[in-house]
């Protein structure tokens, strides 16, 4: 079997497992059944170090690394104690994903879908116990998929050169606990896989079902890690839907179109089930029109935005990057579909701001460095993608 | 390009790689090599991850045997701590019906209220 093949494999049945895990959870399976799918989680995760151990050596090393240090590093910061690892503390006690129900600590946005919670749930259940250090490795291996499949797209030294990207934009976010970089990797791998099969005409990966089947793994994926990740596949959908129509290709495309947005399924149960459950959020049940129409006519609150968003140093870096490749190496349609992913995002993320129900200053200060991130990360990513080392670009 | 210059581009990225790898870890992670030692004990990085107050306010309830537990006002008005202690002590539940009371030392503990036990930073009472 051909290494990309089984990298294909691997990629499609490591996110399965984690799907499943969140299933298996919320039916309230016995947990052997949960231990069993870990176990096959952690089984393939060795597969892919012991199957020709000497190949794609930087992922190999890269995981290691970031596995010890998250196993050294103590969980002191907001989002990763009170969101996302408390999350994963009331599955493994509650035994439940539903258990939120009753709402307790709503401090801690019990609305947050809880995919990543679930892993690191069924990682502790692996020990028996609750620990503060070992479940959180979780977030580390949710990047092994999309970090993987990357090696197909990128051989050689552009891999390295994309692994590079991930340190620079994700950094820690690799192994803290926070979910953000996932989002961001997750929603850049989701991009490039819609563009190939419903975009790029001549894809070669277009004729392969398994790449059908991978993109629908990271779509669920993208919705349940995190809030953002539900209104980021909404942006690409309407991105997706804008170039088919502008190449005039929608009617050959809006099967695939429609089979893709099946993806949302499993994310709109999970917000029926808030709903009826009273759990609301933050930004959105709060009286957002009362919020906007107050800072919509200060162009100062323009100014502050685009101050903690756009002038970010990644973020810039990034775009330099981009720019130049996309000035070297024309792909119209490409720079298009990219550039509506970016620009109907930041629209959006101005249209949060503008809205939040929390203080203006707070809000932007803590969050616009870690939601630019997804940006940075596409626009990184895309160059990367874009740029031609050796005459040959794909395998 | 050429081979060379794919071979000059692979040994400059591979040094950057490391040179991140090492950059995060030494700056950016709060790595602590104790941590390091033992991450899968029970309270593995607790005390480089909570102030002693909630870490106290754990040993009290498990001492204790307390099913759930309310909050002072003093601690309640300290978010940070309060939230901690939340999701600290889970799965025994904070209540506000609750008569076991968690209190800061320093704040006036009731005369109508019982010392069940004293700790160096919070006391524990039933009011």
């Amino acid at each position: 079997m051909k290494l990309y093949n089984l990298y294909e494999k691997i990629t499609l049945t490591s996110s399965l497992l984690i799907f499943v895990n969140f299933v298996l959870i919320g039916l309230n399976f016995s947990g052997v059944i949960l231990k069993i799918n870990i176990l096959f989680f952690l089984i393939v995760l060795l597969f892919f170090y012991f199957y020709k151990p000497r190949e794609n050596l930087y992922l190999k090393i890269f995981f290691i690394l970031v596995l010890l240090i998250s196993l050294g590093t103590p969980t002191f910061e907001w989002d990763p104690r009170s969101i996302w690892l408390f999350h994963a503390k009331r599955i493994f006690y509650d035994n439940s994903l539903f258990s939120i129900a009753d709402n307790y600590a709503p401090f801690s946005h019990n609305d947050y879908p809880n995919l990543v919670p679930a892993l690191a749930s069924s990682l502790a259940s692996l020990m028996g116990y609750w620990n503060e250090v070992f479940p959180k490795i979780a977030f580390s291996l949710m990047f092994f998929p999309p970090l993987l499949i990357s090696y197909v797209f990128f051989k050689d030294v552009k891999y390295l050169i994309f692994l590079s990207l991930v340190l620079f934009v994700i950094g820690k976010y690799l192994f803290t606990g926070w979910a953000d970089g996932l989002i961001a990797v997750y929603f850049g791998l989701s991009s490039l896989l819609m563009y190939f099969l419903v975009i790029d005409e001549n894809n070669p990966y277009k004729k392969k079902k398994i790449y059908f089947f991978i993109t629908c793994c990271f779509f669920i994926s993208l919705t349940l890690i995190k809030n953002e990740g539900f209104a980021l596949l909404f942006v690409l959908f309407v991105s997706t839907f804008f170039v088919n129509f502008y190449k005039k290709k929608l009617k050959n495309n809006l099967r695939s179109l429609i089979y893709l947005s099946s993806c949302f399924i499993p994310v709109l149960f999970w917000k029926y089930f808030c709903y009826l459950n009273g759990i609301g959020n933050d930004y959105i049940n709060v009286d957002i029109i009362q919020n906007i129409s107050s800072r919509i006519t200060n162009y100062e609150n323009y100014l502050l935005i685009f101050y903690y968003l756009l002038l970010n140093e990644k973020f810039l870096y990034t775009l330099a990057f981009f720019s130049i490749i996309f000035w070297k190496y024309k792909n119209r349609e490409l720079l298009i579909f990219v550039f509506l992913n970016t620009f109907i995002y930041i629209l959006l993320l101005f249209v949060i701001f503008l809205s939040t129900p929390l203080d203006f200053y707070f809000q932007l200060d803590s969050t616009a460095a870690r939601v630019i991130k997804t940006i940075s990360f596409l626009l990184g990513f895309f160059g990367l993608y874009n740029l031609r080392l050796t005459k040959q670009t794909s395998h | 390009m050429s081979e060379k210059k794919l071979r000059a581009l692979r040994i400059f990225f591979l040094v950057l790689f490391f040179f991140q790898i090492f950059y995060i870890y030494q700056f950016r992670s709060g790595f602590n090599f104790k941590i390091l030692k033992n991450p899968f004990s029970q309270d593995s990085g607790i005390e480089f991850s909570l102030p002693p107050q909630v870490i106290e306010s754990k040993k009290l309830i498990k001492k204790n045997k307390i099913d759930n537990f309310n909050l002072s006002d003093g601690i309640k008005n300290n978010e940070a701590m309060y939230q901690r202690i939340i999701e600290f002590n889970y799965p025994i539940r904070f209540k506000t019906e609750e008569n076991i009371y968690l209190f800061l030392a320093k704040e006036n503990f009731s005369e109508k209220c019982e010392m069940l036990e004293k700790g160096e930073y919070l006391y524990l009472g039933k009011c």
